[in-house]
């Protein structure tokens, strides 16, 4: 304890260092205001723009093989095939590395009930994935997983007042519940139906400075059996896909709109084929909104850099490390209270600093263009936002502290300073540079790594900056370890060597 | 318990050239001890040694019987002044002692106490990189003080101080003995410890090569001397080493006679008729005590090495 009080009179009473400390704060405000300010988005331009019933950006295109129910009513089907369709597979075969699906972008076939067949109207689905096993999802938003079956499996949905219930089955005869959904506005007249959808594939390719995305539409297929409905109907299945709307300006597209599109059902006895085209989900913009307003971490991270080197080298300029060690001979303890307190300081100063940038900059970015419905609006109160910003204090702490641990082993400010640089920003240049997703493993090792803390949104293939490619929790564990092995390093070394 | 510095058969070597080679010594209190050696001679090496901050490759440095790194609170055992320069240019002469203070739970208080005892109160909240070097000295032995320590240590504390801080760390180090406190103060030059140590410990080549009074130490090297004042050195200087003496020519008018005794001297003056206005026993400085033990020191350490 009375190391610590040391070390903090220390660091508050030599000027340059709080002066420094004030200028990280100052830097990432400031960058963060000008980042935002030179940044601009069309996204909510976009001509096939659909909001689903929350007010959200949503995609909604899907095969629908559906008939009009009315009030409580339970529908089965059996599952027997889902395939991509055959004239898809002809197409693959871009450029890039295929961006993974999750269960928003997999091939799906179920059931759903939904409020119509107007793109964004709400619905509730039970559905098998390619891969992703089974799934309840309803609203573009809620996302339910059930067994992680696929192939061929036995779905069943049910509607009992404003609740919806889905359950799956191997054989038909004994049901688990998946789980339930009360979805915001099915009025009690619906469809429901069999139901089929095919992401786009995307390929994406990275390298030379920036990223590009291709893809192609996708298009599955699946085969249904023993369709039930009860109470029973005397409707028929009727074909419809559902798609997303073409904007007036943007007349028939040469090539893949007018192509003639294949039946959504193909009825031979007992057995139904649906064929589907689009996703149905959220359509959230790979961009950040939380991350594009704290881009000034990286000017901030520069000066907190400086001062946590130099609390460590001071102590050898001059010899100054004899007095501290003669004044406190357990010198794990002063590397301990050293890191103590610089850590303190540098959080307290970071937390600020993300929470003033992020206050600042979110209004500038909204200004231009970065604004609802096609990016949701962060407000400081979103467990995201608050894990955001507390995650990016932490790992603008992480790097200050590998900065003292660089100083106390090097002990020179100079080259302490430029490895630690160094260390930060070659693997930023060498992964926009590299090609594929080989930035992933630089971002996994370096202290690059922890920017992406930055981000409120799930990591994405899709992005230029490469740190979007992990997700927080590695980020700031990457930094957590550089800063845990430069410490034991450092006090391993304060251990051996004459002060 | 009293306090005390002890070295015992203490040798460090850094990248093979050996600092201090089985050295041992023990400062008692209530005395000062003068630490002298040339430049090199591991005085430094010493007193890291004892401060815990460099480790012995063998042997023994002890402060009150313990090693230091053992000490609770160790400002409260040793004061030292080992480097004025070691200290952040950007820091207030306060701050600098409060971090100390504060690091061996020393109330704030004794911050402005040892300023005042050191002549510094006025200047306490100016940054220490405007300080000049006899400023940064006192600023270091109010560092050294801060904890009242008993055993005190200062390297060199006299360099770059003007005449009154000299004359001011004599009275200084004298108060800190007569309280009964081990005060050990190492220096290159012997004439600056001559009006202030009691004893001597004389390190050469990281060697021993005297610990012992003031007293004893001038006595020895000016046994058997004696100095004759004359107008007529020369012919002085030929009789005299005819009759088997050693004779040097000293400053004024004098020559030093070795291997004599002084009625002999007077004798043999006299029936040479070589008037001389002054005969006495020959009192040599501590300098050239200390000259006549270094050169044997590196005499003897250079015959050793050319008889391996």
């Amino acid at each position: 304890m009375s190391a610590v009080r040391a070390e903090w009179t220390k660091l508050r009473s030599v000027p340059r260092w709080v002066a420094t400390f004030l200028g990280a704060l100052v830097l990432t405000v400031g960058l963060s205001a000008l980042a935002a300010s030179g940044s601009t988005t069309d996204a909510n331009e976009h001509p096939d723009f659909v909001t689903g019933p929350h007010g959200d950006a949503v995609t909604d295109g899907f095969g629908f093989a559906h008939q009009a129910v009315t009030g409580d009513t339970t529908m089965t089907v059996h599952v027997t095939g889902l395939a991509r369709a055959a004239t898809e597979r002809a197409e693959s075969g871009a450029p890039g590395t295929a961006v993974p699906t999750t269960p928003w972008t997999d091939i799906a076939a179920g059931i759903t009930l939904k409020a119509g067949t107007e793109a964004g109207s709400s619905y509730v689905s039970v559905l098998l994935t390619g891969s992703h096993g089974v799934r309840l999802q309803g609203d573009f938003t809620h996302d339910v997983a059930g067994s992680a079956a696929h192939g061929d499996r036995w779905l069943r949905l049910t509607r009992t007042g404003g609740t919806v219930t889905g359950y799956e089955s191997a054989d038909g005869t004994s049901w688990t519940r998946i789980g339930a959904l009360t979805p915001a506005a099915i009025p009690p007249r619906a469809e429901i139906g069999m139901a089929v959808s095919a992401a786009p594939v995307l390929h994406v390719s990275r390298g030379g400075g920036g990223s590009s995305v291709g893809g192609h539409p996708g298009r599955a297929s699946a085969t249904f059996e023993d369709v039930t409905l009860e109470p029973a109907t005397d409707g028929t299945w009727q074909g419809t896909a559902v798609t997303m709307p073409t904007p007036a300006d943007q007349p028939a597209k040469v090539g893949g709109s007018t192509a003639p599109t294949p039946r959504v059902l193909t009825a031979s006895g007992d057995t139904s084929t649906v064929t589907g085209s689009g996703k149905v989900g959220p359509q959230r913009p790979d961009d950040d909104v939380v991350e594009g307003a704290l881009l000034g971490v990286v000017a901030g991270l520069m000066a907190l850099i400086c001062v946590g080197v130099l609390f460590g080298t001071s102590e050898y300029r001059r010899g100054m490390i004899r007095t501290t060690f003669a004044a406190t001979p357990r010198r794990g303890r002063v590397l301990a209270a050293k890191a103590l307190v610089l850590g303190g300081a540098a959080f307290a100063v970071s937390l600020v600093a993300v929470v003033v940038a992020f206050v600042v900059a979110v209004p500038i970015l909204q200004d231009h263009g970065m604004a609802p419905p096609a990016f949701p609006s962060p407000s400081l109160g979103d467990p995201a936002v608050v894990r955001a910003l507390v995650l990016a204090a932490l790992f603008m702490t992480g790097v200050t502290l590998v900065a003292l641990a660089v100083g106390m082993l090097l002990r020179r400010t100079a080259p302490a300073i430029t490895l630690t640089i160094v260390l930060l920003v070659l693997p930023l240049v060498a992964g926009t540079i590299l090609p594929g997703t080989s930035p992933r493993w630089l971002m996994y090792t370096t202290l690059a790594g922890g920017l992406a803390t930055l981000r409120a949104q799930p990591p994405t293939d899709t992005l230029a900056e490469p740190w979007a490619l992990i997700g927080p929790g590695a980020g700031i564990g990457v930094v957590a370890s550089y800063a845990a092995v430069g410490l034991a390093l450092a006090w391993w070394q304060l251990r051996r060597r004459d002060a | 318990m009293q306090p005390s510095l002890e070295v015992r058969d203490v040798t460090k070597a850094y990248r093979g050239t050996v600092a201090v080679d089985r050295l041992s010594f023990q400062v008692r209190p209530g005395e000062v001890t003068g630490f002298v050696g040339p430049n090199g001679a591991g005085k430094s090496t010493t007193m890291r040694l004892l401060l815990g901050l460099d480790a012995p490759d063998g042997g023994d440095a002890l402060v009150n019987g313990e090693r230091y790194a053992r000490l609770d609170r160790p400002l409260t055992h040793v004061g030292a002044l080992l480097d004025a320069d070691a200290v952040h240019p950007s820091r207030r002469a306060r701050d600098h002692l409060l971090w100390l203070a504060r690091s061996n739970r020393l109330p704030d208080a004794r911050v402005g106490e040892v300023l005042d005892q050191v002549g510094l109160a006025s200047v306490g909240r100016k940054r220490v990189g405007g300080f000049s070097l006899g400023m940064r000295q006192r600023l270091g032995i109010a560092a050294a003080l801060l904890g009242d320590p008993p055993v005190v240590m200062f390297d060199e504390p006299t360099n770059g101080l003007d005449p009154d801080g000299i004359v001011w760390i004599r009275e200084l180090v004298r108060t800190l003995a007569s309280q009964g406190r081990v005060v050990l103060v190492s220096s290159h030059l012997m004439r600056e410890l001559q009006d202030t140590a009691d004893r001597l410990v004389v390190i050469g080549r990281g060697r021993l090569v005297a610990d012992t009074t003031v007293d004893d130490l001038l006595g020895t090297v000016s046994r058997d001397q004696v100095e004759v004042v004359t107008p007529h050195r020369s012919e002085a200087t030929t009789v005299l080493a005819n009759a088997g003496a050693r004779v040097t020519i000293a400053g004024g008018d004098g020559v030093v006679v070795e291997g004599l005794p002084g009625d002999r001297v007077a004798a043999l003056l006299g029936t040479a008729g070589i008037a001389f206005t002054e005969l006495r026993r020959y009192r040599a400085s501590l300098e050239e005590a200390y000259m006549a033990l270094t050169r044997d020191a590196v005499e003897f350490a250079a015959a050793e090495e050319d008889g391996r």
